[in-house]
């Protein structure tokens, strides 16, 4: 067993309420977190072509070999993966979440958890150390999510907050156990449900909390006094030191309660908190987006809102913002009465807490509207009548798979990625662009042609390409159309580096786990050229607690593998290149780009007559015929049939996928060699 | 074998003989810890000789230098010699002895000792409860990330409110140090030769037998840290003995809670601080980091 290991992956079988543990070992080489988990999905999963909702459907939680160290702004995070009900149509899927979970589960000695099967009646799973034990969970079933952690801890120590010290299996602890629940929302299968954990903290994307309720799943509560081994001692605290002399303090777009006296609060290990808990308790641990939910317009309701979504398990990002919902109303087609009747909500009192603790509850209970809701807003649009319309139109402004618009347009590598994956991909950190604003580095500091050197040298193994980095889009007039095949977004250049985001984020930032919010990648304002830390440091901590010597290059392998094994589990679901289109208003001039984009993401890199300059592109668009030309691209780049857009039998060998090459072919799906 | 690996070997052998020696000592004297600060002729052994004691009876005794010697004794002559705490005199009993003191020392203190040069002061409210300190205290120490290794602990509970959602436990190095007094073995002792620091040396603790530093200290939680593994009691030595840590702790080095801090919420101090209740350790060291600093130098 490598170093930052625990060794072992705990499977529970909740169908015949039995645990057993696995060897960590062979799945080492994906990371841990995304690659690990599908990894173990595809080898557990018999059936992936499974609804979610199947009691087959398997759930992984996996931590990496940094969890539980100081590694900075990594040891907190823990991915969860599975067949998600959230994902329109469903598609295998992720999402991530910080807090202490999985530290916390890898001191209890395990690298992750695989959940299996369905129980009969409502359970919840305690995890101290090595002992696990599936507990009863009636007098939880119905509680919310705050108040379900709290049964938790006292049902583990017998009490529900800290104090003395207390003896546990092996060790003394004076922690509680860290736990992560569904609310009621997941109870009844909503499949905006989270799974949830601490007052803000939450797997949110993809309804996972809605697996778990329809596996009579309720919470998992973990106490770990045991260590991780960590090779290099030293070289992990300087690499630390070394890190948060260069790294900035992000910005969490928190909205604090006006004169509370208030503390920062972070993930375990993290450097730069981003979030706060304050004395009034409102809002507590919510960062970014779901600190606007609900539409609430002053800071006391967005928190409160806030709270209303992370007590019934919520998630703030899809579907709870409700805005699609209050386009309607108005528009005069959803109302009282009308012909989408809002009832139970009382839309004139939308953007109060008021009505977000009546959306909470409808969504939760299904009442009224609230059933349709719960579905999220594309299966509702679905039930209305109203897809294709809206999404015509933008008023449905879900570019891919049923995911909202994120950053998706212009960091084009938003839109491709959520494109060619399963959900909105929210991978922010990797952009330099974006990080010139978070880190206050001026575009005069750092001109354009300097940026894009910096980093056309960090992408290993694609170093030296520049035009990897070019935003040049058609233009609103198309006039630019040709500078856009040869060398902007619908370039070979686009596809190389579309490509290598994909494998970049999938090991670094989701099987290894690196913040996705504070790593400056290509950017950072204390370095003397302004570089960022990619590709230095982040096989620098992996080796500090591994021991072992693997190159950035290494990590990008291992991605690549990741990626063309999730690939295979698309196909086998029923993926194919025609599906793989935008939204049709993604492909017309719009001005629905809301006005924080420019405000926040800045200018982009572009090349005009040889010339590397900064310019607004956040008027961009995609054109329809550019983008299939950009997927034959991708397609040939990564080694996969353009026709159909699955992986060749020696693309999948070259990476030692010979099994999946095989289940591919015994399925039919197998893509063809060019 | 490694020298690390036989140097370890060395050392659980000669702990695991003190630990025979003193279950002895330690187990009829619960109670008295008064007593037991004076049953510490294990400690005048070992700084002579290490001996190892076989399950047979067999004692194995290497001077300081290098000459080794084999006894066989069912008796431990260690175990029959009780050190009153107060005048040095010494008796075959416990009973013996603790006639003696209630005899001759009735409302005597017991060894006054010097105050240590350093102590860790933290702000509870500043805490952005990361745990840094936590893993770092125990990675230098123990070469190993763990919470339940730490010797400072920061208690956290994510749903409780500002500022009652996090306390910060940690070593006071107590002027009047309950758990120096109480150690039967000298195990837990004032290091005169490193600034007066209270620190435990693991090879004379009697570990899970004994844990009297653990039912002295007055705070809760208590101090001191208890490594199973090496059935050891464990405390805040500032950082004096981090065997993984390239720094020097110490008085006047570094210590790895203080640095490992991200927002400065835990401070190295000289003067003693306030012995009263909490003042003195829980003080202010400055506003806590603002998560949403400004960009461009404008809010969103």
């Amino acid at each position: 067993m490598t170093n930052g290991y625990a060794g072992k992956i705990l499977r529970i079988n909740l169908t015949d309420r039995t645990t057993s543990a696995m060897d960590t070992e062979p799945y080492e080489e994906y990371g841990g977190g995304y690659g690990m988990g599908a990894a173990v999905f595809w080898d557990l999963c018999e059936d992936k072509t499974v609804e979610s909702f199947d009691p087959k459907n398997v759930i992984t939680v996996m931590t990496s070999p940094l969890t539980g160290t100081i590694a900075p702004c990594v040891a907190g995070r823990i991915e969860m993966t599975g067949i998600s009900p959230y994902c329109y149509p469903e598609w295998y899927s992720r999402s991530n979440m910080g807090g202490f979970v999985g530290p916390m589960l890898k001191l209890a000695g395990w690298d992750g958890i695989a959940i299996e099967g369905k129980a009969d009646s409502p359970v919840w799973v305690k995890i101290i150390d090595g002992e696990v034990t599936i507990e009863d969970a009636d007098g939880m079933w119905g509680m919310d999510t705050y108040a379900t952690q709290e049964e938790v801890w006292r049902q583990v120590t017998g009490r529900n907050n800290f104090g003395e010290w207390i003896k546990v299996t092996n060790g003394d602890t004076t922690q509680g156990p860290a736990t992560m629940c569904i609310g009621p929302a997941g109870e009844t299968l909503s499949r905006l449900a989270t799974v949830s954990h601490g007052c803000g903290m939450a797997f949110g994307q993809g309804g996972f909390g809605a697996v778990w309720g329809a596996k009579n799943l309720k919470a998992i509560g973990v106490v770990g006094t045991g260590s991780v081994k960590i090779a290099d001692v030293n070289a992990l605290i300087d690499a630390r030191n070394e890190f948060t002399g260069f790294a900035c303090r992000p910005n969490g777009g928190t909205t604090i309660p006006a004169n509370a006296p208030f503390r920062a609060s972070g993930c375990m290990a993290c450097p730069f908190p981003c979030k706060y808990r304050s004395q009034t308790g409102i809002g507590n641990d919510s960062i970014c987006a779901e600190a606007y939910a609900g539409g609430a317009a002053n800071s006391i309701g967005v928190n409160t809102a806030t709270d209303f979504l992370g007590m019934y398990g919520l998630n703030a990002y899809e579907g709870a913002w409700t805005s699609y919902l209050f386009s309607l109303y108005m528009l005069g087609v959803a109302g009282p009465g009308k012909e989408i009747d809002t009832n139970p909500l009382p839309m004139d009192k939308y953007g109060t807490t008021i009505f977000t603790e009546a959306l909470a509850r409808a969504i939760s209970t299904r009442d009224g509207i609230g059933k349709y809701l719960a579905e999220g807003d594309m299966r509702m649009a679905e039930a209305f009548g109203r897809m294709e319309e809206d999404l015509q139109s933008g008023l449905l402004f879900k570019p891919q798979w049923g995911y909202n618009w994120h950053w998706t347009t212009p960091e084009i590598s938003f839109a491709y990625g959520s494109l060619f994956g399963t959900r909105d991909t929210n991978e922010h950190c990797w952009q330099g662009n974006f990080r010139l604003v978070n880190y206050t580095i001026t575009p005069e500091k750092l001109p354009a042609a300097k940026l894009v050197e910096n980093m056309s040298k960090a992408t290993i193994p694609y170093t030296d390409d520049p035009l990897m980095f070019n935003y040049g889009w058609q233009g609103s007039d198309g006039s630019d159309m040709a500078e856009a095949l040869e060398t902007g977004i619908y370039s070979e250049h686009k596809a190389k580096f579309i490509a290598w985001h994909r494998y970049y984020t999938r090991y670094y930032k989701e099987s290894i786990g690196y913040c996705d919010f504070v790593y400056p990648m290509f950017a950072a304002p204390n370095t003397p050229d302004y570089s960022g830390w990619t590709p230095e440091y982040e096989p620098k901590f992996i080796n500090a607690i591994t021991g072992n010597n693997m190159t950035f290059e290494d990590g990008i392998k291992a991605g690549r593998k990741i990626w063309n094994l999730n690939r295979a589990i698309f196909i086998l679901q029923g993926r194919h290149r025609d599906m793989e289109k935008f939204a049709e208003f993604m492909y017309a001039p719009s001005d629905k780009i809301p006005s924080y984009i420019t405000a926040v993401m800045g200018p982009l890199s572009v090349i005009r007559d040889g010339e590397w300059i900064y310019e607004d592109c956040a008027t961009m668009f995609m054109d329809r015929d550019g983008v299939e030309t950009f997927k034959d691209r991708y397609y040939a780049f990564e080694g996969w049939d353009v026709a159909t857009g699955w992986p060749t039998r020696s693309t999948l060998e070259e990476l030692g996928l010979n099994n999946v090459a095989d289940t591919l072919e015994a399925a039919g799906k197998l893509g063809n060699p060019s | 074998m490694t020298e690390d690996n036989k140097k370890r070997s060395k050392e659980l052998s000669r702990r695991e003989f003190l630990k025979d020696a003193g279950l002895l000592v330690g187990g009829t004297a619960i109670g008295s810890t008064v007593l037991l600060a004076a049953c510490g002729e294990a400690e005048t052994i070992t700084e002579t000789a290490t001996k190892t004691v076989t399950a047979d009876g067999v004692t194995t005794t290497v001077t300081a230098d290098g000459v080794t010697s084999t006894v066989t004794d069912t008796t431990t002559a260690i175990a029959n010699n009780f050190v009153c705490p107060f005048c040095g005199q010494e008796f075959d009993n416990i009973s013996d002895l603790k006639d003696h003191t209630e005899d001759e020392h009735q409302g005597e203190l017991p060894k006054v000792f010097a105050a240590s040069e350093g102590y860790i002061v933290v702000d509870s409210k500043k805490c952005c409860g990361c745990q840094s300190c936590m893993l770092t205290c125990s990675m230098v120490h123990e070469g190993e990330s763990s919470l339940s290794l730490s010797r400072i602990q920061v208690m956290q509970n994510i749903m409780e409110t500002y500022p009652d959602d996090i306390k910060i436990a940690q070593c006071r190095q107590c002027v009047n140090p309950l758990c120096v007094q109480a150690c039967p073995t000298g195990a837990c002792h004032v290091d005169t030769e490193n600034g007066n620091i209270r620190v435990i040396d693991g090879e004379k603790c009697l570990g899970v037998a004994c844990q009297l530093c653990i039912q002295a200290c007055p705070y809760i939680p208590h101090r001191i840290t208890f490594n199973y593994t090496k059935n050891i009691s464990m405390k805040c030595d500032l950082c004096l003995n981090t065997p993984y840590w390239n720094e020097e702790g110490g008085p006047s080095g570094k210590h790895a809670c203080v640095e490992a801090c991200p927002v400065e919420a835990i401070k190295f101090v000289s003067e003693v601080p306030s012995q009263l209740g909490e003042a003195g350790y829980e003080v202010f060291l400055g506003d806590a980091p603002n998560p949403n600093p400004p960009f461009f130098g404008k809010s969103v």
